[in-house]
C-alpha cells in the first residue's frame, strides 16, 4: 500500500513538474503598436481633381464615373508595427492578422534586394522562448489592405494576432505618423 | 645680396614646400562627383493640378525621390528623409539653390489631391519642394531615364503575383509596386552627380554632397 502510494506521488509530482507554465509554456505579450495614418479617400476625390489630358489607367478596365466612386484596388493600404514580448519557457510564432478597418491583413517583410524594395508576404514568424520580435519599419509589418475608411492621426483601429499556441491577441493599435518612444 | 639673405630666402622657400607638402597630405581631399546619368526632360503635374516641367529645375541643384502614396513601409521612411533634408537645406541657408523634388511611380492611383494630402502628413514644404505625377507615359520616361525598376505585385487567390506574370488580365483587387530605393542628387545642369539609398539614406552623408555639388560652380549654368 505504501508503494503504491509513494509510485502515485512521484507520477503526480512528474506530472506537475512537465505541465508547470513557467517552464514549457509561451507566454506572449505584444507592445508598442501603432499602424501609419493613409491617403483620404484615394481616388474618391478624382472629381476635384484637374483632368491631365492622355491620362490612362494602366491595368484597369474600368473609369470612376461618379463623384465619389472608388475605383477598384485603390482602397488605402497602412503598416501596423508591434513588439512581441515571449516571457514563456516554449517558443510560439505569429501565424497570421485581422483588423477591423480592413479587408486583408497580411504579415509581411520588406526586403531590399540589389537597391530594389519588395514586401514578401511570410506565413510564421517565430517568437522564441525568453526573446522578443520586433514589428518595425524595413522589416515585418503586418499589411493593411482594403481598408473600409481612412486612418487619421490619434484613430484607434483594433488589430487581431494570431499565435500558433497562444490563441488571438486582440490590441487597441493607435494610429501615427512615428513609433510612440 | 649677402649669404644671410639668400639663406632666409632658402629656409623660408623650404618651410613654404614643407607647409604646401602638409596641406596637401592633412587637407581632405574631395574628388569631384562623376556624371552618372541625365535627368529627362519631361512635363509633369504637380500637387496643384497645374504643369510642372523637369527642366525648370536647370540652375538648382535638386534632389529627387520616387514613392507611391500606398507604399505603407518604405516610401514614409523616404519622404520623412525628404523632409530631413528640406529642413537641414533651409538651416544651412540654401533652400534657395536647392528644389526637393518628389515624383510617382503609380500614377493610375496617385492623383494630385492623393499626393498633396501624402506630402501634408509630412508637413512638406512646397515652396522648394514639389510633388508630381503625370500620364503612364510620362511617367515612364522618368523610369526609363533613371533607369528604375518598377513593378506592380498584384494579388490572387491571396498570393502576390508581379504584373510579368499574370497569365489573365490584371485583377481589380488592391496592387503593390516593388520599386527601386534610391534618392538621386542632381547638379545645375541637370546632370545626376550622385545616388543615396532612399529611405536608408544617411542625412548627413546627403547633405555633405548636396553642398559638395552646390559648390560645384564649374557644373553650374
Amino acid at each position: 500500500m505504501m508503494y503504491r502510494l509513494l509510485n502515485a506521488a512521484i507520477v503526480l509530482v512528474l506530472l506537475t513538474a512537465c505541465t508547470a507554465p513557467s517552464s514549457g509554456a509561451p507566454k506572449i505579450q505584444v507592445q508598442g503598436a501603432w499602424a501609419r495614418p493613409t491617403m483620404a479617400g484615394a481616388m474618391g476625390d478624382m472629381a476635384a481633381t484637374p483632368a491631365m489630358p492622355g491620362m490612362t489607367m494602366a491595368g484597369m478596365t474600368a473609369t470612376p464615373a461618379m463623384p465619389g466612386m472608388t475605383m477598384p484596388g485603390s482602397e488605402a493600404t497602412s503598416a501596423a508595427y508591434f513588439v512581441m514580448v515571449n516571457d514563456g519557457g516554449a517558443a510560439d510564432a505569429l501565424t497570421g492578422a485581422s483588423a477591423d478597418v480592413a479587408g486583408t491583413a497580411e504579415l509581411h517583410e520588406t526586403k531590399i534586394v540589389n537597391d530594389v524594395a519588395q514586401m514578401v508576404p511570410v506565413a510564421r514568424v517565430e517568437v522564441p522562448a525568453h526573446s522578443h520580435v520586433e514589428f518595425k519599419p524595413e522589416g515585418y509589418h503586418v499589411m493593411l489592405m482594403g481598408l473600409k475608411h481612412d486612418l487619421k492621426e490619434g484613430d484607434t483601429i483594433k488589430l487581431t494576432l494570431q499565435f500558433e499556441k497562444s490563441g488571438t491577441v486582440t490590441l487597441d493599435v493607435p494610429v501615427r505618423s512615428e513609433p510612440p518612444q | 645680396m649677402s649669404r644671410t639673405l639668400w639663406l632666409k630666402i632658402g629656409v623660408g622657400l623650404l618651410v613654404l614646400a614643407v607647409g604646401v607638402a602638409a596641406y596637401q597630405i592633412i587637407a581632405p581631399r574631395v574628388e569631384p562627383l562623376p556624371v552618372l546619368m541625365t535627368l529627362p526632360g519631361v512635363t509633369l503635374t504637380n500637387q496643384d493640378g497645374q504643369a510642372y516641367d523637369l527642366s525648370q529645375t536647370r540652375g538648382k541643384v535638386v534632389v529627387l525621390s520616387l514613392i507611391y502614396t500606398h507604399c505603407p513601409d518604405i516610401c514614409p521612411l523616404t519622404t520623412a528623409k525628404m523632409k530631413q533634408i528640406q529642413d537641414r537645406m533651409r538651416g544651412a541657408g540654401l533652400a534657395t539653390q536647392v528644389q526637393l523634388v518628389t515624383f510617382t511611380v503609380d500614377p493610375a492611383r496617385d492623383r494630385p489631391a492623393v499626393l498633396k494630402q501624402f506630402a501634408g502628413l509630412f508637413h512638406a514644404d512646397f515652396s522648394n519642394w514639389t510633388f508630381l505625377t503625370g500620364t503612364s507615359d510620362q511617367i515612364d520616361v522618368l523610369i526609363k531615364g533613371l533607369s528604375l525598376y518598377v513593378e506592380r505585385v498584384y494579388y490572387v487567390d491571396n498570393t502576390p503575383v508581379p504584373e510579368t506574370a499574370l497569365t489573365g488580365p490584371a485583377p481589380a483587387g488592391p496592387y503593390l509596386v516593388n520599386h527601386t530605393d534610391r534618392i538621386f542628387l542632381v547638379d545645375r545642369r541637370g546632370n545626376v552627380r550622385a545616388l543615396t539609398p532612399g529611405s536608408r539614406t544617411d542625412v548627413d552623408d546627403a547633405l555633405r554632397l548636396i553642398q559638395q555639388i552646390v559648390q560645384d560652380r564649374k557644373e553650374g549654368p
